[in-house]
C-alpha cells in the first residue's frame, strides 16, 4: 500500500509528494515536513505582502480623503 | 505547458509570481509615459491625486498582463521567452490569474473614477479592454497587423496620465498617443524578427512569420517616417519648446539610422542581426528619453512663466 499517496508511509518516504487540490482551500492527502514547511512559509510570505498592500492602501485612501475634502487645500 | 499533477503546481502561489503576471517590465514604461502624460498636461493636479492616478495606472496595466498571461499560458509555454512565466512553468493555477487579473482591472477602475475623474476611468477601462480582448484575444492570433492595432493600448497612458490632470482630451494628448501607436510596430516587429522561429513555434502570425524577413524590414522602415513625424509634431505645432524640438530631431535621426540599417539588412541568422538588436534595444531608450524630455520641457517652461 506504499504507493497509495494518501499514507502517511508514503507521504512520509518524499518520494511521491501527495497531491494537494487547488491550493490552501482544499488539502487533500498528507505533507511531509519539508512540504508543509514551504507551505507555511508561503502562506506567511503571502499574509505579509497582503498586510503591507492593505496598510499602504489605508494611508492612500485616507490620504484622498483629506485631499477631497479640502483640508489640504 | 506542465501538467497540473506535478506536486508544485498545488503549492500555493508565491507573491513573486503575481508580481510576475503584472509584467512588472511593461509596467516600467508605462508608469513612465503615464506620468509624462501627467507632468506635460495645463494644469494643476494634487501630488496624493497624481500618485493615485499613476497607481491606477500602473494596476491597469498588471491587470492587462495578468489577463493576456490567463489568456496565452498555452502560446507562453511554447515560446522560449515566456515558458518560464509563472502559469507555462505551472507556478500557479490558471483560474487565479484570471480572478487576480480581472480583480486589478475593477479595482483600478473604481479607484481612478472615485479619487481622480470619470473620463480617465473610462480611458483606463477601454485600454484594459482593448489589451486584453481586442489585442489578446481577437487580434494576435488572427492578423500579421496584430500589434499595429494593438500597438494602441500601449499608447493609453500618457492619454490618461493627461486626462487626470485636465479633465479633458486635445491634440497634444492624442500627438502622445500618435507617438506610440507608430513607435509599436517598429519596436515589435524589430523584436520578431530576431524571435521569428519562437513566434512560429507557437503559431503566432507576426508578420516575419507570415510575410517573411524582407517585408517585415521594409514595414519597419516605412513606419519609422510617420512615427518621426508624430513625435516632431509637438514642437513643429508649437505645443512643446526648444528643448523638445532639439532632443527630438536627434533621437529621431538615429532611430531612422538604425531603421535604414535594418532595412538594408539581408541576414537570415539570428546571430547576424546586430542592427535589428540595436534598434530594437534603442527604440526603448528613445521613448524614454523622449516623453522625459517632453515633461522636463513643459516643467521649464512652467518654471519661466513663473520666474517672470
Amino acid at each position: 500500500m506504499s504507493d497509495d499517496p494518501n499514507s502517511i508511509k508514503a507521504s512520509a518516504s518524499d518520494k511521491k509528494p501527495a497531491p494537494i487540490i487547488d491550493g490552501e482551500a482544499k488539502i487533500i492527502g498528507r505533507f511531509n515536513a519539508e512540504q508543509s514547511q514551504q507551505i507555511r512559509e508561503r502562506q506567511k510570505a503571502r499574509s505579509n505582502m497582503m498586510g503591507i498592500i492593505l496598510m499602504s492602501l489605508c494611508v492612500l485612501f485616507f490620504a484622498i480623503t483629506i485631499v477631497k475634502i479640502g483640508v489640504w487645500g | 505547458m506542465k501538467q497540473a499533477l506535478t506536486h508544485d503546481h498545488y503549492i500555493p502561489a508565491d507573491w513573486r509570481d503575481f508580481w510576475a503576471l503584472t509584467k512588472p517590465r511593461v509596467m516600467s514604461l508605462v508608469v513612465f509615459t503615464a506620468l509624462c502624460g501627467l507632468l506635460a498636461a495645463p494644469g494643476n493636479i494634487h501630488p496624493v491625486i497624481g500618485f493615485t492616478a499613476i497607481l491606477c495606472i500602473a494596476l491597469g496595466a498588471g491587470a492587462s498582463g495578468a489577463l493576456n498571461q490567463w489568456y496565452e499560458a498555452d502560446l507562453d509555454a511554447k515560446m522560449k521567452r515566456t515558458e518560464k512565466r509563472p502559469l507555462p512553468d505551472g507556478r500557479m493555477e490558471k483560474q487565479s490569474a484570471l480572478h487576480f487579473g480581472v480583480g486589478l482591472a475593477a479595482f483600478s477602475i473604481l479607484i481612478m473614477a472615485v479619487a481622480v475623474n470619470y473620463l480617465s476611468a473610462a480611458i483606463l477601462a477601454f485600454s484594459i479592454f482593448f489589451y486584453a480582448v481586442v489585442y489578446t484575444v481577437w487580434l494576435k492570433r488572427s492578423t500579421p497587423q496584430n500589434i499595429v492595432i494593438g500597438g494602441a493600448a500601449g499608447a493609453f497612458p500618457p492619454l490618461i496620465g493627461w486626462a487626470a490632470v485636465s479633465g479633458d482630451v486635445t491634440i497634444m494628448p492624442i500627438l502622445l498617443f500618435a507617438i506610440i501607436f507608430l513607435w509599436t510596430p517598429p519596436h515589435f516587429w524589430a523584436l520578431a524578427l530576431f524571435m521569428k522561429s519562437d513566434y512560429g513555434n507557437a503559431g503566432v502570425p507576426m508578420l516575419p512569420v507570415v510575410a517573411g524577413r524582407r517585408t517585415t524590414r521594409n514595414q519597419i522602415f516605412y513606419y519609422t517616417f510617420p512615427m518621426i513625424l508624430a513625435a516632431l509634431a509637438p514642437f513643429i505645432l508649437g505645443y512643446a519648446g526648444i528643448l523638445y524640438g532639439i532632443t527630438a530631431a536627434v533621437l529621431n535621426a538615429i532611430f531612422l539610422i538604425f531603421a535604414a540599417q535594418v532595412w538594408r539588412n539581408e541576414s537570415d541568422d539570428i546571430a547576424t542581426m546586430k542592427p535589428e538588436k540595436r534598434l530594437f534595444a534603442f527604440s526603448i531608450l528613445y521613448l524614454f528619453i523622449l516623453f522625459g524630455v517632453l515633461a522636463a520641457d513643459n516643467m521649464l517652461s512652467f518654471a519661466k512663466v513663473a520666474y517672470l
